[in-house]
């Protein structure tokens, strides 16, 4: 038992880390409506301050991470989140004003500048990683944080403000003229999404006690692009399921028979492939459409203007 | 100022080939607004699939004659099958599935050859011209910036001279306008694709006869940095694509010489981004007015 516990506890923790990813992203991606092709940039750089405060920062102010551990985690992952939603402030001030896709090429070239400045950073390890971290996430710690950012961010739905940011992702025209800050809302919706994705960094970083570039890479970023729009990108219950199964389905091929398991990313990929063309809407979208079929006719007939379905 | 030169002219190679990958990019985001990210993967497809004719006997023309029919009619059949299901159904899921599609190439790929780099048969001719004093070129390096300027300004004559090419052109200014004038819709986008993934073959082999290596994930970092080229030349302009791809090229070619090689990833986007701000539709593109 302890066995299959102690095989649990990483794809438990990255599930947890991964959650908190996508959920960030459903906020940019599925709120605010904006394309970002590099999340993973304010992940590193969430996990690298994080990492950095409680390695050269918190020793150098007299107080050493082992022995108080939940308090310098605390100390770390703040500064994590403040440090990528500051870095997401700042990007977003500029390239906000890029239309859709041009916005997501922006992102992406972002993304690909952290991964090259990490490399170039002797002090945190170059190419090499960042080695030695401490190991402060405890699981309960990470799992309350996970639920703690599904709260924030049905809250933040319900608010003046969330309700100003879907308005602006429907349509920002109409929004503009009804006296909303179309601006101020993508610029706080990126930074709370890109502070929130350095939360899941800094858990990230203090997990598995090391961080390299490549967390920054565009691979990185297409998995937890895969992880919302799989999932359903407009509501935060997809973005979760689709953060599960990206972490799930691998492990669950590692025990399928050995000719399966040998080629599973080959499986996975048509895995993806599939879904996508079965459930354009992801599969929050194929659960919505049992449940309704089952209990009266979709109100919006198919096809309608904004058919995205009543958002989150 | 000899060194500058030199740089300069060292980055044609690189830059000839973003530019051959950058073209198929281009056209179908012209002709679908689809960012085709299994697109760097025909790139390496072709590569493979050349460097296996190759080996079986055929001549060079031939391989990459057949090679490019075979990864344009795969990519035709991938529109078929894994986008053209998706059309109505927003902008990221078609993009998901080229996602699925790139990740399976790679290990398509990697399964039935292997994951490590392998030698290429073919090669270019590896003479040196001198000019003047202290520059050489090396001949491949000229053989390659030619091909790359003929086949991309042939593809602008054909778009723009050609039935089919005014199709593609008609389609990418007003799809439904074009479908009511009688344009075959679908039958040009599986063109659009056929062309762009003959183009990445073309590239693919250059790639691998001017490195002398291919491995399964060699249009990872080519790919995106075609893409980049792309945009910065200006998205659904062919020429942008050639001036982009040459832009990118020389620049990492001139970081790589004045020893500033380890920024050179990085290099590429942080212009692309600088571009996008100053001028969203490219150096060659031309301003689209929203209408409301």
């Amino acid at each position: 038992m302890s066995d299959v516990l102690s095989y649990l506890s990483l794809p438990l923790t990255m599930l947890a880390v991964f959650g908190i990813q996508a959920l960030s992203l459903q906020l940019i991606l599925g709120g605010a409506g904006l394309l970002s092709f590099g999340h993973a940039a304010y992940f590193a750089v969430g996990g690298y301050v994080a990492a950095a405060v409680s390695v050269f920062a918190l020793p150098a102010l007299g107080l050493d991470p082992s022995t108080s551990p939940l308090f310098s985690l605390f100390v770390a992952a703040l500064a994590g989140l403040l440090a990528s939603g500051l870095t997401g402030f700042l990007v977003a001030l500029p390239c906000l004003r890029l239309q859709g896709d041009y916005l997501a090429m922006a992102t992406l070239g972002f993304g690909e500048i952290v991964v090259t400045v990490l490399k170039n950073v002797d002090a945190v390890g170059g190419t090499r990683g960042f080695k030695d971290i401490p190991k402060l996430t405890h699981p309960l710690a990470l799992w309350l944080t996970l639920a703690a950012v599904v709260v924030f961010l049905h809250r933040l739905y319900a608010s003046p403000l969330g309700f100003a940011i879907r308005a602006t992702r429907d349509d920002e025209i109409a929004s503009r003229s009804l006296g909303i800050s179309t601006n101020r809302s993508k610029v706080l919706a990126f930074s709370i999404g890109t502070g929130l994705s350095g939360l899941a960094g800094a858990f990230h970083a203090h997990a598995l006690q090391f961080i390299s570039p490549d967390a920054a890479s565009f691979d990185r970023s297409v998995e937890i692009l895969l992880a919302v729009v799989l999932g359903g990108m407009f509501s935060l219950r997809g973005s979760l399921l689709g953060a599960f199964l990206l972490v799930a389905l691998p492990e669950v091929l590692r025990f399928a028979t050995p000719a399966i398991a040998e080629k599973r990313v080959l499986f996975f990929s048509l895995a993806v492939i599939l879904l996508m063309i079965l459930n354009p809407k992801g599969l929050a979208g194929l659960g919505d459409r049992l449940f309704h079929g089952l209990r009266r006719r979709p109100r919006n007939p198919p096809g309608a203007s904004g058919s995205t379905g009543v958002p989150t | 100022m000899i060194d500058f030169l030199q740089y300069l002219l060292d980055g044609l190679a690189t830059g000839s080939v973003y530019a051959l990958i950058a073209v198929g990019y281009s056209m179908v985001f012209g002709v679908l607004q689809l960012v085709n990210f299994a697109h760097s993967e025909l790139f390496m497809l072709g590569a493979y699939l050349v460097m296996l004719l190759f080996a079986q006997g055929a001549p060079i023309w031939a391989a990459v004659l057949l090679a490019g029919c075979g990864v344009g009619a795969f990519a035709v059949l991938m529109e078929k099958f894994a986008y053209r299901p998706l059309r109505s159904s927003g902008r990221l899921a078609p993009l998901i599935t080229a996602v699925g599609i790139s990740i399976f190439l790679q290990n398509l790929v990697q399964a039935l050859f292997s994951p490590n780099p392998q030698a290429y048969p073919f090669h270019l001719p590896d003479g040196i011209l001198e000019f003047g004093e202290d520059i050489l070129v090396r001949q491949r390096d000229i053989l390659i910036f030619i091909l790359a300027v003929v086949l991309t300004l042939g593809l602008e004559a054909f778009v723009r001279y050609t039935k089919p090419g005014k199709g593609i052109r008609a389609v990418a200014i007003h799809p439904q306008a074009a479908r009511i004038v009688g344009v075959p819709y679908n039958r040009i986008v599986s063109l659009t694709f056929f062309i762009g993934a003959v183009m990445a073959v073309v590239a693919g082999a250059l790639q691998g006869a001017a490195t002398n290596q291919i491995w399964p994930y060699m249009g990872v970092s080519s790919g995106l940095k075609a893409f980049a080229a792309a945009v910065l030349g200006g998205i659904g302009v062919l020429p942008g694509a050639l001036v982009g791809g040459l832009a990118l090229g020389i620049v990492e070619s001139l970081l790589v010489g004045y020893d500033l090689s380890t920024f050179k990833d990085g290099a590429a986007f942080l212009i692309l981004i600088l571009v996008l701000l100053v001028r969203p539709q490219g150096l060659l593109g031309k301003k689209v007015l929203v209408k409301v």
